[in-house]
C-alpha cells in the first residue's frame, strides 16, 4: 500500500479540494499527499459522487474486454476503412496467413519448376495465375468457408457491399503478387499480365453466379474448365493461344456478359441478387 | 467473490502486476482506489466534466495496456497520474478548435516550487503539510495565475514544455518564459523571506 505517515489531510481541506473551493496552495498540498496515501484516497472516494465514475468504469471495461483489433484491421483503418468494415473484411478466408502462404508456395513452384527443368514457364504459370484471384474471391464469402457468414446474414450490413469490399481486397493483394511472380518466370513478358483478362472474366462470373450457386461450386467449375483448356492448348503445342487472338474476344465477351448480368441483378428497387 | 475480496487488500504494485497478466478484477480494484482522486484532480485542470470522464476511461485503458511498463519505481498513484495527464493533453489536442475547454483552472491552480520531486518523502510531506502557512506557500500565492499554471503543469504534473503548451493553449516559448520567470520570482521571494 502507499506510504503510511502520521500526517493526513484533514476532512475539511479534503472536502474543499473535492468541491473545488480549496485555495491554490492548499490544493497542491492535498494533491501531492493524496497521490500516495491510501487512507486519504479512501476518504476522497467517499466524497466523490459515484455516477460519472461508474460510467467511466463501464466504458473502460468495454474497451478492455473487446479483442484488440488485428494488425490488418488497424492498417485498413488507416486507409479510411471503418471499424465495422475492417472487421468483416479481415474475416475473409483469402486474408488469413494460411491462404497467403499457400499462394506463395504455388507461385514459387510456378517459378521454380521451369527454372529447374529448363523448360518454358508459360504453361504452368497460365494454369495457376488466373485461378489464384478466382479462388480467393470464391472462398471469401459463403456458408462453407466464412466463419462470419451467419453474422453477415443477420446483420443489417449489406451483403453486396461486403462481397464487393472483400473482392476488392482479395484482388488488391493477389493480383500484384501474381504479376510480380510472372516477371520472374522464363516466358514472354506480356504473359505476366495477359492472364488478367481471363481472371477478370472469371471473377465476374463468380460474383454473378453466386446468387444461384455457392461460390465455391462456381469457383471449382471454373477452375476445372480452365485447367482443361490449358491441357488442351498444351497438347496443341502452344499454350499462348489461351491469351492471344480469338481467346481474347472470348474473355471480353464473358467479362461483359457477366458484368452486365451482375449489374442488372443488383440494380433496381428490389435487387434480385443475393447470396444463396 | 472470495478472490475479489482478497484483491482489495493487495498493494497497488501487485495489482498492477496482475493487470499486466490480463486480470480485469485487479484493474477494477485499482480503479476503485485511484479513479476518485484522479477524477477530482483532473477536474481541477479541465472544466469539462464529459472530457474528464473520457480521460478517466482513457487512463485506465492505457494502464491496462501499459501495465507491463511500470517498473516498480515510485508509487503506482504517481504513475497513474502521469498517464492521466498525458491522456488529458492528447484529448485536448484532438478536441475541435471551437470547443472551449478551460484548461488548468488558472484561478485555483496550485503549485510547488521544484523542490518536492527530489526530496525524501517524509521531508517532502512535512514541507507540504505546512506549505500553506510557510514561505513557500506565500511565495506561490504571489505568483500570477498564468505563471502558477505553468509551474503546476511542468513541475508538479511532470509534463514536458510541449505537452504543457498543448494543455494550456499557449505557445511553447511562452511556457518556457513563464516558467523561467516564475522560478526567478520564487527564488527571489524565498531568499528575501529567509534574509
Amino acid at each position: 500500500m502507499s506510504t503510511t505517515s502520521a500526517w493526513h489531510v484533514d476532512d475539511d481541506a479534503l472536502r474543499a479540494w473535492v468541491d473545488g473551493t480549496a485555495g491554490p496552495v492548499v490544493s497542491i498540498s492535498v494533491e501531492q499527499h493524496v497521490a500516495r496515501c491510501a487512507r486519504c484516497q479512501g476518504a476522497v472516494a467517499t466524497l466523490v459522487p459515484p455516477e460519472p465514475l461508474a460510467g467511466a468504469w463501464a466504458g473502460t471495461l468495454a474497451v478492455v474486454e473487446t479483442p484488440h483489433p488485428s494488425l490488418l484491421e488497424r492498417s485498413l483503418g488507416r486507409f479510411g476503412v471503418s471499424t465495422a468494415d475492417a472487421m468483416v473484411l479481415s474475416a475473409a478466408t483469402a486474408l488469413r496467413a494460411a491462404w497467403l502462404v499457400g499462394t506463395i508456395v504455388v507461385l514459387g513452384f510456378a517459378v521454380a519448376a521451369p527454372l529447374l527443368t529448363g523448360s518454358d514457364g508459360e504453361q504452368l504459370f497460365l494454369a495457376v495465375a488466373p485461378l489464384i484471384p478466382v479462388a480467393g474471391v470464391a472462398l471469401s464469402y459463403g456458408p462453407g468457408v466464412d466463419p462470419s457468414y451467419e453474422a453477415v446474414l443477420v446483420s443489417p450490413y449489406a451483403m453486396l457491399r461486403l462481397v464487393l469490399l472483400r473482392t476488392a481486397l482479395v484482388l488488391s493483394t493477389s493480383v500484384p503478387l501474381v504479376v510480380v511472380t510472372g516477371l520472374l518466370v522464363p516466358m514472354p513478358t506480356f504473359v505476366a499480365v495477359a492472364w488478367l483478362l481471363p481472371a477478370a472474366g472469371f471473377v465476374a462470373v463468380v460474383l454473378t453466379a453466386s446468387s444461384w450457386f455457392e461460390p465455391e461450386q462456381v469457383g471449382t467449375a471454373l477452375a476445372l474448365g480452365w485447367l482443361a483448356a490449358v491441357a488442351w492448348a498444351a497438347r496443341g503445342g502452344d499454350p499462348l493461344v489461351l491469351v492471344t487472338g480469338p481467346a481474347v474476344a472470348v474473355y471480353l465477351t464473358v467479362l461483359v456478359t457477366a458484368a452486365v448480368a451482375f449489374a442488372v441483378r443488383v440494380s433496381g428497387r428490389t435487387p434480385s441478387w443475393r447470396l444463396r | 467473490m472470495q478472490e475479489r475480496r482478497d484483491l482489495t487488500t493487495r498493494p497497488d504494485a501487485e495489482l498492477l502486476a496482475l493487470v499486466a497478466e490480463g486480470d480485469t478484477s485487479a484493474l477494477s480494484v485499482l480503479y476503485d482506489r485511484h479513479a476518485p482522486w484522479i477524477s477530482v484532480r483532473l477536474r481541477r485542470r479541465c472544466n469539462d466534466p464529459e472530457l474528464v470522464t473520457e480521460v478517466l476511461q482513457d487512463t485506465f485503458v492505457a494502464a491496462w495496456r501499459g501495465a507491463g511498463g511500470f517498473r516498480g519505481e515510485g508509487e503506482v498513484g504517481g504513475w497513474l497520474w502521469g498517464v492521466a495527464m498525458r491522456r488529458l493533453v492528447s484529448r485536448l489536442r484532438r478536441a475541435p478548435q471551437g470547443r472551449e475547454v478551460l484548461v488548468a483552472d488558472v484561478a485555483g491552480a496550485a503549485t510547488g516550487a521544484g523542490i518536492p520531486a527530489r526530496v525524501e518523502s517524509s521531508v517532502e510531506e512535512r514541507v507540504l503539510a505546512g506549505v500553506e502557512y510557510g514561505e513557500l506557500g506565500v511565495a506561490m500565492a504571489r505568483l500570477s495565475p498564468e505563471m502558477r499554471a505553468v509551474v503546476q503543469a511542468t513541475v508538479l504534473d511532470g509534463l514536458t514544455t510541449r505537452e504543457a503548451s498543448a494543455l494550456l493553449g499557449v505557445p511553447r516559448a511562452t511556457v518556457k518564459t513563464r516558467l523561467l520567470r516564475a522560478k526567478a520570482q520564487l527564488r527571489k521571494d524565498l531568499v528575501e523571506g529567509w534574509a
